[in-house]
């Protein structure tokens, strides 16, 4: 036997050595069999019951590694404590680049005054973005990875970790899921390493099927739907993949949660609320008095309401004189909603507010592809080699043929939910006067929900 | 039992402190003494060695995790008492599985110019970069020195898939040292 070798073995890390002593059979060979004999599942089209995907599962994603809160009272709090504040620390470090990228790309795809209803998730488009630099090399992999605000790509994995773990909730109050797939068509040859490096630190199932037939975009159909809670399903249910594409991205996220302090159905009003495309009546939800935090920039004002679970909706309101356009132009407004020291501390008051938000059930379909463009990253929309060299072996030029983000939200009375899919396919106003303030949105606004600091989704309500 | 009860347990100086460790850790420890020394009257020993020496180090050490602690203090027990055993003992399984390993690793690695532990971490730097399933592919056949039949089992793999598998992972290694500057003549 080598003695050097089997001593060298015994600086393993012991939390290596832990890990595979308890690791046991992966759930996906589960699947695999599941997948096979509950075809019939797909008929009734249940709602609780996820459809069925017939594609071959390359590698399934990793089950969440973030740990569950315990009671505060148990011996596990402060192993959690110490994970929790770790996962805070990476996600802190990761998010002055999530937030540029937010405020360069929100500005390009919300723009617009007219009475279009818009609304995208950036981080989903962030994972996708991340996800897209794993798979492809050198200059492709540079620009990504300037745009993502990352130097290497082990720290790129880390942080995409830690971002979709701080994320990551599902318990009774709320559910805040990023789910993402990688859809290979059939005969591509790939290295399994590298996607179970997909699977495991970007939580990205892998399927291989014949992209492009019906059966395929019938799969990713029902993966899309399973993964937004049905909430997209008139969009998710058309996904139609080009024959000749030979790789596909479905990057997806379930928000759902309720606010802290309900609405009263009771106190509903119906109002009217001046659209760029004239006036429309609509159902107002109210609160009297309401003791918030009101804050204000150059070119708005701006309220948050309080979800479960470390979540918040933030309204933003522009000032009279200005429009949707001039608030997504500067970045105070995402520098507010995720608590950065950009926002000026001074800009906020307690005060007793009227608050008058419009119902809003909106849905949006966004072509990231010119904004991605000006960005600086043409070049893998261009079909001019294999751009994914790093994962598929293809004589055929593969890159980026469309990248779509579909997006959908709707607040009531007892809080939001959002769902948010996106395929993409390879081929300072003065400060407020009284102690009461009126926040009545009746003409076009932007919107923020963020967890945890996180810039879930943004939008613009022009016609409610 | 959950580990920060052991470590309960043996801060506290209670004898059960002995039989949790043995009903916690005792069927893996007996597999990893099992695999190196090939004897069963030995592998006992040396199983008991190890409850022996993480109650005269626990307390002071609180080690997180413990099972990798555990572990780790039982393959070294048998890898000490592997030393003073016969060539009798010899061809145990663990002898095959390091064997394998070694036979990848680049020679300059191997040279008695590098230290032991130098080449550890860089066998755990290379471990850093894979993905939860092959490293506990690896560990299993290296570490623990299981046969490929029982990794296969439990990680749900098809016994020759893990045999690929683990030749891949050899070849990863491989490369992963010679970029380190581990480079053969």
């Amino acid at each position: 036997m080598n003695e050097k070798v089997a001593k060298a073995l015994g600086y393993v890390d012991e939390k290596y050595i832990t890990a595979a002593a308890r690791r046991k059979k992966r759930k996906r060979f589960w699947l695999g069999a599941a997948a096979a004999v509950l075809a019939l599942v797909f008929l009734f089209q249940t709602p609780n019951i996820p459809l069925v995907i017939t594609a071959k599962a390359v590698s399934l994603s990793s089950p969440s590694r973030k740990i569950e809160r315990p009671d505060i009272r148990s011996d596990e709090y402060d192993l959690w404590y110490e994970e929790h504040q770790k996962r805070t620390e990476t996600v802190n470090a990761a998010m002055a680049p999530v937030v540029d990228f937010s405020v360069d790309c929100s500005a390009r795809v919300l723009s617009g005054t007219d009475a279009k209803n818009r609304v995208w998730s950036p981080i989903n488009a962030y994972l996708a973005l991340a996800i897209t630099a794993e798979l492809t090399d050198g200059a492709d992999r540079q620009k990504l990875m300037e745009l993502l605000g990352v130097t290497e790509l082990e720290e790129l994995r880390t942080k995409v970790s830690a971002l979709w773990e701080q994320v990551y909730a599902d318990n009774g109050k709320e559910i805040s899921v990023l789910a993402n797939s990688l859809w290979l068509d059939k005969g591509i040859t790939y290295q399994q390493e590298a996607l179970d490096t997909l699977a495991y630190h970007y939580y990205t199932s892998v399927y291989q099927g014949d992209l492009g037939s019906g059966r395929t975009n019938r799969d990713m159909a029902n993966w899309l739907r399973n993964q937004t809670g049905g909430l997209l399903d008139k969009r998710t249910g058309s996904v139609n993949i080009s024959p000749e594409a030979v790789l596909a991205l479905a990057s997806t996220i379930y928000f759902q949660s309720q606010w802290c302090d309900k609405f009263r159905a009771g106190n509903n009003t119906e109002g009217t609320f001046h659209a760029a495309d004239g006036d429309v009546r609509c159902t107002f939800m109210n609160r009297k008095l309401a003791e918030m935090n009101y804050y204000w920039a150059d070119d708005y004002g701006a309220v948050r309401l309080g979800l479960e679970n470390n979540s918040s909706m933030w309204l933003i309101l522009p000032d009279e004189d200005k429009t949707v356009d001039d608030v997504l132009r500067s970045s105070d407004y995402i520098a507010m909603a995720t608590y950065s020291d950009a926002f000026p501390e001074e800009n906020h008051k307690r005060m007793k507010v009227n608050l008058s938000v419009p119902k809003f059930d909106i849905s949006s379909g966004i072509d990231l592809e010119p904004a991605l463009k000006e960005l600086g990253l043409a070049a893998l929309f261009t079909p001019d080699g294999n751009h994914f060299s790093t994962v598929l072996e293809s004589e055929m030029p593969v890159f980026i043929d469309s990248i779509h983000q579909d997006t959908r939200v709707t607040i009531d009375e007892d809080g939001v939910k959002a769902a948010s899919y996106l395929v993409l396919q390879g081929a300072g106003s003065a400060e407020p006067p009284t102690e009461i303030i009126d926040f009545i949105l009746d003409r076009p606004f932007v919107f923020v929900i963020a967890t945890n600091s996180i810039p879930l989704f943004v939008g613009t309500v022009n016609h409610p | 039992m959950e580990d920060h009860k052991i470590i309960k347990l043996l801060w506290q100086r209670a004898d059960s402190a002995i039989d949790a460790l043995a009903k916690t850790f005792g069927k893996r420890l007996m597999s990893i003494a099992m695999n190196i020394l090939g004897v069963r009257q030995d592998a006992e020993e040396s199983v008991n060695d190890t409850y022996l020496a993480v109650w005269n180090t626990v307390p002071p050490k609180k080690p997180e995790p413990l099972a990798g602690y555990v572990y780790a203090t039982g393959r070294n027990i048998s890898l000490d008492r592997l030393k003073y055993n016969t060539a009798e003992k010899r061809d145990s399984r663990y002898d095959v599985s390091i064997d394998e390993l070694a036979y990848c690793i680049p020679a300059p690695a191997l040279e008695e110019t590098v230290d032991a532990r130098e080449l550890g971490l860089a066998i755990n730097r290379f471990l850093g970069t894979l993905n939860a399933d092959n490293r506990a592919l690896f560990l299993r056949r290296y570490w623990f020195g299981d046969p490929v039949q029982s990794i296969a089992r439990d990680l749900g793999l098809r016994e020759n898939a893990a045999s690929v598998r683990l030749g891949r992972l050899r070849t990863q290694l491989r490369e992963y040292l010679i970029k380190e500057g581990y480079v053969d003549e």
